[in-house]
This record gives structure tokens, C-alpha cells and sequence, in this order.
């Protein structure tokens, strides 16, 4: 009963505890903020765990795919909606950006996916330390490219999706990038979560593990790496898109630099490599964590590195090491319905019992 | 037909000669040896045939197909399967995921239904997990299906990774040195094995080993390797009366 409805129970949760107070005011502003932060963070923690985590490269350029999606989807959006100095008065009215925002999140996220092709085809030959080099290399690109692109503002920066935010709550005052981000943390969970329990999907696991065996045991390489960076930087570039109609409604290229692909990593490696639900917490406590060290100004950059280091002494392997919650609580196996057949049969009830076929 | 022909495979690795003018027709059902002193270019042939390096020269057709210059991958689909001479298997996964992932090339749904669990997804994966099930019962296996393959012993994860090479559906199977580091009572078990699964599964396996008590007992052909070069072929019996191998194997006498 409970596990039929749970998908449901956790949006239904979700919205009692993130959205209605944010509508209701109940949240100010500024724990409003903070929540989209961790909405983002979860989305680029997540996303990246697939590639760092379950597929074992070292990829270490995932706020360059952020830029790509935060561009992209606010540049649709303007031109749309808010009308920008160089790229002429807006098209339509700012109230038609209810709908069009989700597509132009997805096709931010599509454009960063197609970005992802850079890391990914390089990756068919090179690994490890190379392979890093490479994808820091397309973080580095990425920003240089878009702080020559004088029309986009270069290293100025990018405004006006300030306007399409209030477009959208002119039609109904809620907030609305506040439950995108959400909606957005969902399906990057979801997502995730469904490829990597699949047998196509296990495949980015086994190429972590050996990856020659892999090819010899009959699995596409190429094609599961492509599949893999794709989809993690198609995620990552919706957060991006989302991160660009946060508050302020202003990006620069500043802001995607190797600092904050940084954070992306010590989010997964703090959450444990191969951990959904590691990912999860670590992104909440990241962030939170960010948030109250604000005091010591200058000197948070001196904590905070300082209690990653305590962590990699003392539990290496991140919160989770690559378990889940589930494998440490099986009790809340009874809240989800299982997202592989092949748990062992006591531990998830509706598998089905093996019996010999006849032929 | 034969099932596998290679004709005049040769490999270089930079200026050294690897594999010179290798020849070998594989018929369906047959049981046959490699064997060769140490660096003799066993392994490097069957590295050629599974597509993990390109022949210098050479053709290799596997039931009538070309299969120079396709990626290992694709020629693991078209049916030669292989186990590895230091244990591969994917160590933090379980025996059962072992199995399942090496089923890759015959899942027909979609990304999409990776994506969103479609009923298309989870027809497929029950299948999958039946397989495998199946396969781990016949191999006695399945007590150990949601064990990690790192944590069994080392004669059973020998076993497992046979399984996984027949998890692929091979017609041909390839067995890089199986008795490696096999005490005597496993190397008995091993034998019996490898008689029943070519019968019970209709194939052509193809055996690299240095213990010739297992080799001499289970192969009906062999071929001798020596740098690279073919220096004998026969039945065990002709192998072993063969000076030209007791010579590499040995060394010529001192007079």
C-alpha cells in the first residue's frame, strides 16, 4: 500500500515541506534560497556521481556543462520573454513563459548533453588522470568561449531572466523556479536511480570495475560512455538553467569556473562514490553547511576544506561508500518499490520466485 | 564448413613477431588445445580472435562472417566467448549481476525504457533474471548468486566467470589457462566440467593450459606453440612423442 503510493507520498511530502510555506511565506526569502541551492546541488551531485561514481572516471569539468544549460536556457528565455540590449525587444508576452520555460530547460539540458560529446569521445581512448585533464579542459573552454561571445555579454555576464521569472508570477504567484528545481531534483533521482539498477545501465558499473572485461562480456563501451556523459551533462546543464533564474536573475562565466565543479565533486565524494541517497544528504549538507560557516567570511574556505580532509581520514569512503540507505535501513526497502528484479529474495518481496523452465 | 578457419594470422608488437602465420580450423563441437612454454603468443592469439588487438596480417572467419577489424564487443555477440588467464570478473558486483550484465547484447528495450521502467523493461529484466538463474543453477551456482564475486573462493570464481562466458550465449568458448592456481581435486572437477558443458550446451571450446594432465586428457587435437610459431599439431598422443616439442619444452641435450 504504503510502497504503491510512495512516489507520490514523497512529491506530496515535498510540497508541504519545500513549496506551500515558500508560496505561503511562512519561508523568507532567504531559506527560500537556500533551498534552491540545495535543489541545484542535488541535481549537479547526482548527476555527476553517475560519471565519478558509478562509472569510475575522473571527470572533473561538470560546472562547464552548467554554463552551456544556464546559457542556453536563459538566452531562450530573454529573447522570448524580457528582451535583451543586443538581441532585440521581446517576442512574446512575458505571462506565455509559464510554458515555455520547462522546454527551454530541457533544451538547455540538450544542449549541454550535445557538450558532453567532448568528454565522451575522448573517453573511448584515454582514462584515468588523461581523461581529467580532458574534461578540465572543456570546462576551460566553455567559460573562454562564452566570455568572447560579446553578444551574450561576454565576461560581463548575462540579465533578464529576472523579467521571465516575473512573467511567470504574474500568472500565478507561486514560486515557480523554486518548484522547477524541485521537479528537476525528482527526475534527476529518478533517472539515475532507474539506468543504473537496468542490465543496459549496469554496464557504466561494470566498465568501472574492468572495463576490458566488459567489452569482451558483450557490452557497447563506447555507446554505454556516451549514453553516461550525455546524460550527466544534460542534467547538469538543466541546473544550470534553473541556477540562471534563481534570484538576481543574472549569470557570468565567472561563476562556472573550476571552483564550482569543484563543489560538484566534493559533494559526491563526501556523499560516497555510487550512492543516490549519499549524493542526496551530502548535497543537503553541503550546502546548509556553506550557508551557516557564512560568518566566518573568508575563513569558511579554510573550514570547509579543512573538515573534507577530517572526512578522507576518517571515512574514506564518503557517508555512504556506495551503499544506499536502503542497504543500511532494509526496513525502508518496504517504503520504495524495488528498481531491480535481481534483490535478493527476502529483502524485496515481489520478486518472483525462480522455478526451471520446461521447454 | 568449419566453424572458426584462421589462415595465416600473424601480429607484430612493434619490431617482435607475436604470432607468425597461424593456422586453425574449428569444428563445431570440437575440443582443442593451445599450449607452448611461456611467451609462446598463446594468449596473444586468442586476443586476436576476440578482436582485442588487429592482426597484422591474417583472416579470421567465424561461421562465415569476417571478423578481422570488428570490436570485441560485437564479435562477443556473434558467439566467441572467452575466460580470462587472471580472473576479470567484476569484483564488487554480485555473481548474479555478473551474469546479468554480460547478457548486454541481447537487450532489446530501449534507453527510454531503461530511463522510465516501462512494463517493456520489466518483461525483459524478469527474463534476464530467469536466465541467469537458470544458468547459475545448472553450474551449481546459484547458492552464491547474491554474493560478491570478489568474496568466493578462488576455484568457484574461476567457475563463475565460465559462467559469465556462457551467459553471452557462445557457440565457440575460449578458456585462457582455466587451471591456473587449481589444486588436483579441482583440476578433477574442472575436466568433468568442461566435458559437460560442451555437451550440454553444443560447443567448440578452445583451451590454453600448461597442466598436461588436463589438456592431454580432454583435448582431441592440440597445437604447439613456440615463439610464436605453430612446431606441432596432433593428437595428445603425437604431441607427446613430438621431439620438436620436448625439445621447446625441455631444451635440446647436451651432448
Amino acid at each position: 500500500m504504503l510502497r504503491k503510493h510512495s512516489r507520490a507520498l514523497i512529491i506530496a511530502l515535498l510540497f508541504l515541506i519545500v513549496v506551500i510555506p515558500s508560496w505561503g511565506g511562512i519561508y523568507d526569502d532567504y531559506i527560500q534560497l537556500i533551498l534552491f541551492y540545495i535543489g541545484i546541488n542535488v541535481i549537479m551531485a547526482t548527476s555527476l556521481n553517475l560519471i565519478n561514481g558509478y562509472m569510475g572516471e575522473f571527470s572533473c569539468g561538470h560546472a562547464g556543462f552548467m554554463a552551456v544549460g544556464a546559457y542556453v536556457t536563459s538566452v531562450i528565455t530573454v529573447i522570448l520573454f524580457a528582451g535583451h540590449p543586443n538581441l532585440g525587444p521581446a517576442r512574446l508576452s512575458p505571462q506565455w513563459s509559464v510554458f515555455v520555460f520547462p522546454i527551454a530547460l530541457v533544451a538547455g539540458g540538450i544542449a549541454a548533453a550535445v557538450a558532453g560529446l567532448l568528454v565522451a569521445i575522448p573517453s573511448f581512448r584515454t582514462r584515468g588522470d588523461y581523461l581529467a585533464i580532458i574534461t578540465l579542459a572543456v570546462n576551460y573552454i566553455v567559460k573562454s568561449a562564452i566570455e568572447n561571445m560579446e553578444i551574450i555579454g561576454g565576461p560581463r555576464g548575462f540579465v533578464g531572466m529576472g523579467k521571465v521569472v516575473n512573467g511567470m508570477q504574474q500568472v500565478l504567484n507561486i514560486p515557480w523556479v523554486l518548484i522547477w528545481t524541485f521537479i528537476g531534483a525528482l527526475a534527476t533521482i529518478f533517472l539515475i536511480r532507474n539506468f543504473v539498477s537496468s542490465t543496459r545501465g549496469k554496464s557504466v558499473i561494470a566498465i568501472r570495475e574492468d572495463e576490458i572485461a566488459a567489452e569482451l562480456m558483450s557490452v557497447d563501451t563506447r555507446r554505454t560512455k556516451v549514453v553516461a556523459f550525455m546524460l550527466s551533462s544534460g542534467l547538469a546543464g538543466i541546473a544550470g538553467g534553473l541556477f540562471a533564474h534563481g534570484p538576481g536573475g543574472y549569470i557570468n562565466p565567472g561563476t562556472f569556473t573550476i571552483l564550482k565543479s569543484t563543489e560538484a565533486m566534493v559533494m559526491v565524494y563526501m556523499g560516497g562514490m555510487g550512492s543516490i541517497t549519499g549524493s542526496i544528504m551530502s548535497a543537503i549538507i553541503f550546502t546548509i553547511l556553506l550557508e551557516l560557516l557564512r560568518p566566518l567570511k573568508v575563513f569558511k574556505w579554510v573550514v570547509i576544506p579543512l573538515l573534507l580532509i577530517l572526512l578522507m581520514l576518517f571515512r574514506p569512503e564518503g557517508l555512504m561508500g556506495n551503499r544506499e540507505l536502503t542497504d543500511i535501513f532494509p526496513r525502508l526497502r518496504a517504503l520504495f518499490p524495488p528498481s531491480d528484479v535481481g534483490l535478493p529474495p527476502q529483502e524485496s518481496r515481489e520478486v518472483l520466485e525462480y522455478a526451471p523452465v520446461s521447454d | 564448413m568449419p566453424l572458426c578457419q584462421i589462415r595465416g594470422l600473424t601480429h607484430y608488437f612493434g619490431g617482435l613477431r607475436a604470432v607468425y602465420d597461424f593456422n586453425l580450423d574449428l569444428e563445431e563441437g570440437e575440443l582443442i588445445g593451445l599450449i607452448g612454454p611461456n611467451g609462446a603468443g598463446k594468449t596473444t592469439v586468442f586476443n586476436l580472435v576476440c578482436g582485442v588487438y588487429r592482426p597484422t596480417e591474417g583472416e579470421i572467419r567465424f561461421n562465415g562472417t569476417d571478423i578481422v577489424g570488428l570490436r570485441p564487443h560485437q564479435i562477443t555477440a556473434l558467439g566467441i566467448a572467452r575466460t580470462f588467464q587472471n580472473i576479470r570478473l567484476w569484483g564488487q558486483r554480485t555473481v548474479l549481476d555478473n551474469i546479468r550484465i554480460a547478457q548486454y547484447a541481447r537487450v532489446r528495450y530501449g534507453l527510454l525504457d531503461a530511463f522510465f521502467h516501462t512494463p517493456r523493461y520489466w518483461a525483459e529484466e524478469k527474463e534476464i533474471l530467469h536466465r541467469s538463474l537458470e544458468l547459475l543453477d545448472l553450474l551449481d551456482l546459484k547458492a552464491y548468486a547474491y554474493e560478491q564475486a570478489q568474496n568466493l573462493p578462488y576455484g568457484l570464481q574461476r567457475r563463475v566467470e565460465i559462467a559469465r562466458a556462457l551467459a553471452t550465449q557462445p557457440r565457440l568458448l575460449l578458456l585462457d589457462e582455466p587451471a591456473a592456481g587449481m589444486n588436483p581435486a579441482e583440476i578433477e572437477d574442472l575436466l568433468d566440467l568442461i566435458h559437460w558443458i560442451r555437451d550440454q550446451f553444443h560447443l567448440t571450446i578452445w583451451v590454453i593450459e600448461h597442466q598436461m594432465r588436463l589438456i592431454m586428457s580432454i583435448c582431441e587435437r592440440i597445437k604447439v606453440l613456440d615463439f610464436g610459431e605453430t612446431i606441432a599439431e596432433g593428437t595428445p598422443a603425437e604431441i607427446q612423442a613430438n621431439p620438436r616439442v620436448i625439445q621447446a619444452y625441455l631444451g635440446e641435450e647436451v651432448a
